[in-house]
């Protein structure tokens, strides 16, 4: 803004920068001048003045309703970058996994071909190879592979229905609730060659957990625990049916869930 | 318009040294930022970040409103400027105003990566008026002439009411405005006057009572 030429002088550039008390004391000076001498120009002044308007006070609503509590949430699971960078040195293969399952939301294929893949290299002798997949398969999810999207009860309730028809179970979202954990979805799978269903939930503490069902007839089995992938592991059989509930929670939480499953999932 | 935060052009950006965003912050920092590692020094600017983000937060959706017109885009803006600076803590040059670097990450991510993808696949952005309706519970007579206000500048090409809504409701001087935006500040002058005269114009259609 230091020395314009002559012309700019009255130009509506200028006579806004002098509104807004932006210019230099010289140009300024100008300005006045010009204002004294020319009356068109010191019209054209008072037409842009007439564009002083509240700009403050007129978007001061605008804030108000800014969704606050919902922006103050979002910034706070924002983890901090030195975690996340933690996180991402130490887990880049299964991070490149759980995207590639994530992505593929309903995961068919990819999960058809990574279980078959996984029981056909170790065959299923004791009947704990569908576990140690399924296992596997758990350790490459995140709260985030289950979404942060409102649970929808009728979603659920049809997911539900549509995995109990292939397992031949009634599955309803009150049968499968658990105290303290938040039901988030359910969906087929399969493994070697089987239907597998999986419910997935987060727990008190968001990490993900799964209850795993597939159709068995080797008999009734009573509850046993086991380490896997450090997470606990809560199994048992019906006459029809090999259930695991599998999770981060202390073993005791998970057993005191999977009794509570085991007593409602009775056909 | 290349606008990038890529290579911490934002840190080149010179804001005047104004109040700093904290005082006793800037003294120590200069004093021993020699002997503080880069690590440390990450971890101390991402908890200051977090803290300013936490006290901007709303007036950051509020010019992504202001840019986008919808709020769900706004939300996102929001977001996505949080985890960028969080992400680029260490280029946040302590003493500068913290507000204004937020600014700047949110109109770069806007410019780069929000509008320039939604034009490219061809949708459009709804019109002001159908975003920024308030309540007309309080349709007092001043709250009348505010919404008119927010209206016509909302109106506004998006060029000029960014000016607009900087300069005049976040109220940054010319400089500021036109290091925010990466623009000359002749630029600034230019769609402010446009912006400015257009206003102008609505006013006094609205004096002889020919338009709403």
């Amino acid at each position: 803004m230091t020395d314009p030429n002559r012309e700019t002088i009255g130009s509506d550039e200028m006579l806004v920068a002098f509104l807004d008390g932006e210019l230099d004391p010289d140009t300024r000076k100008q300005v006045e001048n010009l204002l004294e001498r020319d009356e068109a120009v010191a019209d054209r002044l008072r037409f842009l003045s007439s564009s002083n308007l509240p700009f403050r006070d007129a978007f001061i609503p605008l804030l108000d309703s800014a969704p606050k509590a919902k922006l103050d949430a979002m910034l706070a699971e924002i983890l901090p970058p030195e975690q996340v960078r933690k996180q991402a040195n130490g887990w880049n293969r299964r991070g490149f996994l759980a995207a590639a399952i994530g992505f593929i939301a309903i995961g068919i294929a990819v999960d058809r071909t990574f279980l078959g893949v996984q029981s056909s290299l170790h065959g299923d002798q004791d009947g704990s190879d569908w576990r140690s997949v399924v296992a596997q398969y758990m350790s490459l999810y995140t709260s985030d592979t289950l979404g942060n999207a409102p649970a929808d009860v009728a979603v659920q309730t049809e997911q539900l229905r549509g995995v109990g028809v292939k397992l031949g179970l009634n599955l309803t979202p009150e049968l499968v609730q658990l105290p303290g954990t938040t039901l988030k979805r359910a969906q087929m799978l399969t493994y070697d060659g089987k239907a597998l269903g999986q419910i997935t939930y987060l727990d008190a503490a968001q990490a993900p957990m799964a209850l795993c069902i597939v159709q068995s007839s080797k008999g009734a089995k009573a509850p046993d625990s086991e380490r896997r992938h450090g997470m606990n592991v809560i199994y048992w059989s019906s006459d029809t049916h090999a259930f695991m509930l599998i999770g981060h929670e202390s073993l005791g939480d998970i057993k005191a869930m999977g009794d509570r499953l085991r007593h409602v999932l009775t056909i | 318009m290349t606008m990038t935060i890529q290579t911490g052009c934002i840190m080149s950006v010179a804001y005047p040294a104004v109040p700093a965003y904290s005082q006793a912050k800037r003294s120590r920092e200069s004093s021993d930022r020699v002997s503080r590692s880069d690590a440390e020094a990450t971890i101390a600017n991402e908890q200051e970040i977090r803290a300013g983000l936490s006290q901007h937060l709303t007036r950051l959706w509020r010019y992504a409103v202001v840019l986008s017109h919808q709020r769900d885009v706004a939300d996102d803006l929001v977001q996505a400027t949080c985890v960028r600076a969080l992400e680029r803590a260490g280029q946040f040059t302590p003493g500068t105003r913290l507000d204004r670097w937020l600014f700047s990450i949110l109109y770069s991510i806007w410019l780069n990566e929000v509008r320039s993808r939604r034009v490219r696949m061809g949708q459009g952005f709804v019109d002001a008026d159908e975003t920024l309706v308030f309540d007309g519970a309080r349709d007092t007579e001043t709250h009348i002439f505010a919404n008119q206000v927010l209206r016509q500048v909302q109106a506004l090409p998006e060029a000029q009411r960014t000016v607009v809504f900087l300069a005049y409701v976040e109220e940054l001087s010319y400089r500021e405005v036109a290091d925010l935006l990466e623009i000359p500040i002749g630029t600034v002058m230019s769609r402010l006057a446009a912006a400015r005269a257009k206003l102008a114009s609505a006013g006094s259609d609205r004096m002889e009572g020919s338009a709403p």
